[in-house]
């Protein structure tokens, strides 16, 4: 088990970053999320969690080039290491395993 | 359309955000900021970014707040301030006296510049203080000049004649006995005046029942000290006050009470109109009747100088001028105080302060606190040796000269700060006792001086860096080398400049020892001086004029002649140190013309001049068979005859004199000069008469030991005679000491900070020598294996010490003479600077230094030479 549980947000913002391999810096996962569950997101809320994510080794960011757009600033792009893979795997199973669980007349 | 996101905010995001997350989030509010302006236009997209940047104050994001760049410094000052702190706790005497040494300096600082400023902030406190002057008359006499304040009829004069008077106040000062109710009566100090005191001075009134108080004559208005006294409250308005048993006035208004820093003072203000329309109309148009103090309010000020000119012209065609003339000058209000004259009269009088005074005092303050700071600047510079190698490995590391300098300031005014600390808090817990010693309530509460304690905060820091800056530069000069080998030799190079130190020290200390002495030399001088009269054993009673006991002469005193202890009873108009009338005599002159000169006059009886056993060097006293001799006849002092030009006092007997306006008769008798006026003063002319129906006092010698006895049986026989007046004695010579007040509060002040002057230097020299024989501690030890005594040895180490000190006080004799001499100049009679005062002062200082030195050379002379010897 993970000595580190992640909160809700945090796991939705790991998967973000996931899904969008190569693409992930603060807007672009911010618009992501926004699109797929409906809610909005500032950027201050965003970049502590991203921040408190790398310093727990489950992110690495690098620069990108600097573009015309936005002021001439250059884009801080994040991936999922290794670990972090490792960790969101182990939630999705943890997971899976409790909804398996779950007796079918539960729901009826 | 303006699609920039506001500038101001992206400043203060660059200024709040880490410096490591800085540019790529600027770039996400740029973007995210630039697309709502598409979707949304401009004004949302602002308000949106407002939104995010705020959103943006989060722990995480918002940089630490020593900053990345400031991280190093942080540190090394952690490590400065640890360090400082174990040094200081490894020195504990060293720390000890230091900051012993700045609390009191910085407390003496504290008391002498609220003394300062206490004394030169007399009457500011009126709105129009700067114009504000009062009118004076110097009266030129044959007998010398006559300083003397204003006549009642001047003011309104004047106002009316020069434009510049804008308005104008008079005051008129004066004691009665007042009495809310019949049975107790109080004598109070009073004052007559203008409705005008109210709109020329700041005096503010919380309570008034018309708009004009004070002009009616049975107008009466109260401070609430005096409000509560009489009637509990200071709703009393309409409230009847009775004056001298007879006369009733009412209360018209309340004001706060006057503040402490006036130059006259009063509880009570009566309505001038009581004083000129009712009881003494006379004097309303009376030119020479000066006891009135006149304030002109001058509208844009005059040039002085022409206006005193025209004054002077302008009352000249007024004055009866008998042979005198009279100069008019104004006086500003600002300056009352502290560097014009008293101007007072026989029924009161305005205060006065001395400038030279407060000078003194500033300067043995700042005099303490400099010898404060040269402990310091000593005992850090002596125990540099301790810190070389601290020093030098700092250096080593790479400390640049700056820093070490910055630590050692910091050092020094650390421990000021805490001195500051301490001083504080003792200024809280001496602040009664201040208060007492000089009289006056100069410091309440200190949250009223905050202003004043920042200053001394400003000035504490000074100091610690003014201490601080040598001993930074000398040890911050240290070669790392020499200093890592141990072969920096304790303060070799400093030693000029601590010789110097303490040379100033103990020049100071010499300074204040032997001023002390003179001062309290004059001090005694004045309280022990043959006076010509005997004051012993004498009990004055004040009967205010009282009409029972005037008109019953004979039968008090035989009532307490009758009381066992009485052995004489007088009356008199006046007692020697009392304030007294003075008249004009015409008296033919030794050239033959008439002569007029002014004197005190004494309205005595017949047992007046035996029982203040004066003597008659010529003609002869009053004698009660001769009826001529009541008001006809006189009695002068020496220099009054001296006056007139006579060369043998009994070439004046039987000369005629003219009291103007009075009596006519002639000279009977001389009385050898006395000392009826304070020490201060030169004996001036006299004139004795007999007059019951001045009389005011009652003498009585008493002897025996049960005083209390005789006094309460006194006041027995008091109630019986009836009068309606408080019963108020005071012992002659009691009284006679009373007139030295001030300058006993001023010797005792000095006293004090003189005493501390000393004390500190003392402590500077024990830390020093302490410091010299442990440095030294090798070199004793091998001069005792080599043979050499205890007392060569204490020859040897005190010698330098002993040398300073008497340097110091050869250097002090010249300064003090002159500083002693001049302060002397304001008494008429006074002491001679004795060689005495310095030899005692130069003794005090040189014998405390051995025993001081003699103290830490024996200890080391005497400890076995192998401990100092066994390490190496």
């Amino acid at each position: 088990m993970g000595k580190y549980q992640l909160g809700e947000f945090e796991e939705v913002v790991l998967l973000t970053v996931a899904i969008l391999y190569g693409e992930a810096y603060g807007i672009a996962i911010i618009e992501e999320m926004e699109k797929r569950l409906n809610r909005s997101v500032s950027i201050g809320s965003l970049q502590t969690v991203l921040r408190r994510l790398e310093k727990k080794g489950f992110l690495t960011s690098e620069f990108g080039e600097a573009t015309q757009v936005r002021g001439g600033k250059r884009k801080r792009f994040f991936t999922v290491t290794q670990y972090g893979r490792k960790t969101m795997e182990e939630i999705k199973e943890q997971r899976l395993g409790m909804w398996s669980a779950i007796p079918e007349v539960a729901f009826k | 359309m303006n699609n920039h996101p506001p500038q101001l905010l992206l400043r203060f995001f660059r200024w709040f955000c880490h410096p490591d997350c800085q540019e790529d989030i600027e770039g996400d509010l740029t973007e995210r900021f630039e697309k709502r302006v598409e979707e949304k236009g401009a004004f949302a997209a602002k308000v949106f970014f407002v939104l995010e940047v705020l959103k943006l104050l989060r722990p995480d994001i918002v940089r630490p707040m020593e900053g990345a760049q400031r991280l190093n410094h942080y540190g090394i000052l952690k490590n400065h301030i640890k360090i400082t702190l174990r040094y200081l706790k490894s020195h504990k005497a060293f720390t000890f006296i230091n900051l012993i040494g700045l609390t009191t300096g910085i407390l003496v600082c504290f008391f002498a510049l609220l003394f300062v400023e206490f004394e030169l902030s007399y009457d500011k406190y009126h709105e129009n203080s700067e114009q504000i002057y009062r009118l004076v008359t110097d009266v030129q006499t044959p007998n010398g000049p006559r300083l003397e304040s204003s006549s009642l009829p001047m003011a309104p004069a004047v106002a009316a004649n020069f434009p510049e008077v804008a308005d104008y106040s008079r005051v008129f000062l004066d004691y009665m006995i007042v009495q809310s109710d019949p049975e107790t009566f109080m004598r109070e100090d009073l004052a007559y005046a203008d409705a005008s005191v109210f709109s020329v001075f700041t005096l503010p009134l919380v309570a008034s029942n018309s708009a004009t108080v004070l002009d009616a004559p049975y107008d009466a208005v109260l401070s609430e000290t005096a409000a509560t006294k009489y009637f509990g409250t200071t709703d009393c308005l309409g409230k009847q006050l009775t004056l001298d048993g007879s006369t009733n006035v009412y209360v018209v208004g309340v004001m706060k009470d006057m503040p402490y820093n006036s130059h006259f003072r009063t509880d009570i203000f009566l309505s001038m109109k009581l004083l000129t329309e009712v009881w003494n109309p006379g004097m309303k148009d009376n030119w020479n009747a000066f006891g009135t103090y006149t304030y002109l309010l001058l509208k844009n000020k005059p040039p002085i100088a022409s206006f005193n000119q025209e004054l002077t012209d302008f009352v000249a065609g007024k004055v009866d001028k008998e042979q005198a003339t009279f100069h008019m000058s104004v006086e500003p209000l600002t300056d009352l105080y502290l560097r014009a004259e008293a101007r007072g009269f026989r029924t009161g009088s305005s205060v006065t302060g001395s400038i030279n005074n407060v000078y003194i005092l500033a300067i043995v303050a700042l005099l303490v606190l400099s010898i404060a700071g040269f402990n310091f600047v000593n005992l850090s510079t002596a125990l540099s040796l301790n810190r070389a190698k601290e020093i030098s490995v700092r250096k080593v590391l790479g400390a640049a000269k700056r820093q070490l300098l910055f630590q050692f300031l910091a050092d020094a005014v650390f421990l000021s700060l805490v001195a500051f600390t301490l001083a504080l808090a003792l200024f809280v817990l001496f602040s009664p006792f201040f208060n007492q010693l000089v009289g006056k309530p100069i410091s309440t509460n200190i949250f009223n001086h905050l202003g004043f304690v920042g200053s001394l905060l400003a000035l504490t820091v000074g100091v610690g860096l003014l201490a601080g800056i040598y001993p930074a530069f000398f040890l911050s000069g240290f070669d790392p080398v020499s200093g890592l080998k141990g072969k920096v030799k304790s303060g070799s190079n400093g030693h000029a400049i601590r010789k110097s130190l303490v040379v100033s020290q103990f020049f100071f200390s010499v300074m204040l020892i032997a001023s002390t002495l003179g001062v309290y030399r004059q001090l005694h001088f004045m309280q022990n001086k043959e006076l010509g009269y005997s004051k012993e054993q004498k009990l004055v009673l004040d009967f205010y004029m009282d009409k029972n006991i005037k008109e019953n002469e004979k039968m008090v005193k035989q009532e307490i002649l009758a009381i066992p202890g009485v052995t004489a009873v007088s009356m008199s108009s006046c007692v020697p140190g009392s304030t007294c009338r003075r008249y004009n005599f015409l008296v033919p002159g030794a050239d033959g013309t008439i002569t007029s000169f002014v004197s005190d006059l004494y309205r005595i009886d017949y047992d007046f001049i035996d029982q203040y056993k004066m003597q008659i060097v010529a003609g002869r006293a009053f004698q009660q068979e001769l009826q001529s001799d009541i008001r006809k006849a006189i009695v002068l002092n020496e220099t009054a005859v001296r006056t007139l030009g006579y060369a043998d006092p009994a070439e004046v007997i039987g000369k005629p004199f003219d009291q103007k306006n009075w009596w006519k008769g002639t000279i009977i008798g001389v009385v050898k000069d006395f000392h009826f006026k304070s020490l201060k003063e030169k004996i001036e002319p006299l004139a004795l008469q007999i007059d019951p129906s001045r009389f005011m006092f009652l003498t009585l010698d008493v002897s025996g030991s049960n005083m209390h006895d005789i006094v309460d049986k006194l006041e027995e026989k008091w109630g019986d005679f009836g009068p309606k007046r408080p019963f108020s004695y005071s012992f002659a010579d009691q009284a006679y000491q009373a007139q030295y007040q001030s300058e006993d509060r001023f010797g005792k002040l000095v006293l004090i900070f003189a005493s501390i002057a000393l004390m500190l230097s003392v402590l500077g020299l024990l830390g020093l020598s302490a410091l010299d024989t442990q440095q030294r501690a090798k070199e004793i030890g091998i001069r005792k294996i080599l043979g050499a005594s205890p007392s060569s040895l204490l020859g040897l180490l005190s010698k330098d010490f002993l040398l300073l000190v008497l340097v110091a006080s050869a250097l002090a004799v010249p300064v003090t003479f002159f500083g002693l001499s001049s302060w002397l100049e304001g008494f008429a009679y006074r002491i001679d600077v004795a060689w005495w005062l310095f030899a005692i002062a130069i003794s005090v200082v040189v014998i405390l230094s051995i025993v001081i030195i003699a103290s830490q050379v024996l200890k080391a002379a005497l400890a076995n030479p192998i401990h100092a010897l066994r390490d190496e």
